[in-house]
């Protein structure tokens, strides 16, 4: 065996490890499933439930998506708006700074009061993923190298000219950094909001069917939920890296910098 | 040379400080068209902060940095860096198509010229390559191509072979003669090579001191054919030794001359 292989495999069978352990410590010691499902029962709770969890997995999902591609659209385009001037700087940022530690969990029951549920969770979603991207944005922008900032000023580019052709292409790989950062973000940012302001009936989303499985009790559908809570993340994870590892190396074909 | 329309460059009295740090104090120098002058001195004497201050990418802080206004594309300032300052995420193609676009060519009316100049560098075929994949001489090679694409009045180059080997900065040595006296463009050329200087150069400046200023000046009269002859010569040999005395005052190491 390769060690390349070896690694891939490495997790596989530590999952397989753990899970294996739950499975047969829940059956050994006769653990009721309301105390600790065994993985086969979250199993059968995902398949059984699934006419209740994967509707509820879509809205939060669509949500998650809408959030973070505006936020990541929001982001960029504040970013390069704070970069061009002091002034913008100076009007902006406490508002970044703000939206920024401001916890969500505090203002979402604020928000829901004024906007409704459905676009409290969009917001939560947006603002964690939000400041992210404006911030590496920014970062991005103002890492040229000023070998480099010399020689488009010996030309005497125009603003334009080295918005587009200096400090964009510089920022490219911050931005991306971002960008996979607020992916993540953005799930959770959506998750915490359902919490607070999740509702029933058709629109309710994952985290909200989580929590009422959690009031009824119902041990192993609180369990899937909370897997397909985990799952959506590690997939939003692993597209949204490839993603932007794929643009980098199409900017940059030698990859890092 | 024009005298009607003066010298291309001309600093009288300049000087550079750096807080309470004076990099440059005093500083006379003309630079006529059609010459090759090499500026020679020791580390820290100053000669990146007057290339600078002459291609206007700073301001000196007393004195008058004159000269004729050349602009930035044909007929104008180019400038090779001490190190080639390519943007990696360009191709050699664009990396010289660079001046040209910024002067707002059409890249379509570009093609020919900058292919035509990076095969005289000796970089044919190689139009499509990052920078990445070259070797330091080749990208050094690319940052000549660069800076002669816009068919320069005055180029300024800072040290810009000191850190290739001795073979490959010879070739760019006679390289570059062939080019400069195809162009006829005016070259101020720094470097720490007393060797170098003679080879290349029309007219010498030798700089040292703590603040740096020009110690003294040396005209080189060996003729337009320079080559391995040359290295032979007793009358490059004297210039060689003298260039050192004089040097030497500049590290204030040596007597007088
Ligand atoms: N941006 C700066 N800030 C502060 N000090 C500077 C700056 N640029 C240059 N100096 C100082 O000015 C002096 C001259 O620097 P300069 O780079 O012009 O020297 P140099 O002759 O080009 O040296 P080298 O041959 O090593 O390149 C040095 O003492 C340096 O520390
Ligand atoms: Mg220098």
């Amino acid at each position: 065996m390769t060690r390349s292989t070896t690694v891939a495999l490495m997790p596989i069978a530590v999952l397989v490890v753990l899970f294996g352990g739950w499975e047969l410590l829940v059956r050994v010691m006769a653990i009721p499933p309301y105390v600790l499902p065994a993985p086969s029962a979250v199993l059968a709770a995902l398949v059984g439930d699934a006419g209740i969890l994967l509707p509820a997995l879509a809205v939060t999902l669509r949500i998650t998506v809408a959030g973070f591609v505006t936020a990541v659209v929001g982001g960029i385009a504040l970013g390069v708006l704070i970069t061009r001037s002091r002034l913008a700087e100076a009007a902006f940022s406490p508002l970044a700074v703000i939206l920024q530690v401001m916890p969500l969990i505090a203002i979402a029951p604020v928000i829901v009061i004024y906007a409704g549920p459905a676009v409290t969770v969009y917001l939560s979603a947006f603002i964690v993923a939000f400041f992210p991207v404006l911030a590496a944005t920014a970062a991005g922008l103002k890492a040229v190298e000023p070998a480099h900032r010399d020689l488009f000023r010996l030309y005497r580019a125009r603003p334009g000219q080295r918005l587009g052709w200096l400090e964009a292409p510089t920022a490219v790989p911050y931005v991306l950094a971002g960008v996979r950062t607020a992916a993540g973000l953005s799930l959770v940012g959506a998750v915490v909001a359902e919490f607070v302001a999740g509702t029933g009936g058709a629109g309710s989303g994952l985290a909200y069917r989580l929590v009422e499985a959690s009031y009824r009790l119902n041990v192993p559908r609180l369990f899937a939920a909370a897997l397909l809570i985990c799952l959506a993340g590690v997939v939003i994870h692993a597209a949204v890296g490839r993603a932007c590892a794929a643009l980098l190396r199409r900017w940059r074909p030698q990859g890092e910098r | 040379m024009s005298v009607s329309r003066g010298p291309l460059v001309s600093l009288r009295d300049v000087s550079r400080a750096f807080g309470d740090r004076v990099a440059v104090a005093g500083v006379d120098l003309t630079v006529d068209e059609g010459e090759f002058v090499a500026i020679l001195g020791p580390s820290g004497c100053g000669k990146t902060t007057v290339l600078r201050l002459i291609a206007g990418l700073d301001d000196p802080t007393a004195g008058t940095v004159g000269g004729r206004d050349l602009g930035p594309a044909e007929g104008g300032v180019a400038y090779v860096f001490q190190d080639p300052t390519l943007l990696p995420w360009a191709t050699v193609f664009d990396n010289v198509y660079l001046p040209l676009r910024i002067a707002g060519v059409p890249r379509a009316a570009a093609a020919d010229r900058v292919r035509a100049m990076i095969a005289r560098v000796g970089l044919a075929g190689r139009e499509g390559a990052w920078p990445h994949a070259l070797s330091g001489g080749m990208r050094m090679r690319a940052a000549l191509a660069r800076a002669l694409v816009t068919r320069p009045g005055l180029l300024l180059m800072d040290e810009p072979f000191a850190a290739l080997d001795e073979i490959t900065r010879q070739q760019l040595n006679d390289d570059l003669l062939r080019m400069v006296a195809e162009s006829g463009c005016t070259v101020l050329f720094v470097t720490h090579s007393v060797a170098e200087s003679v080879y290349l150069a029309t007219r010498l400046v030798v700089m040292g001191g703590v603040p740096g200023h020009v110690v003294g000046e040396l005209p080189v009269e060996l003729g337009s054919v320079r080559n391995e002859a040359l290295r032979r010569d007793p009358a490059y040999l004297a210039l060689c030794m003298r260039a050192s005395a004089l040097l030497a005052v500049g590290m204030g190491t040596g007597g007088t001359l």
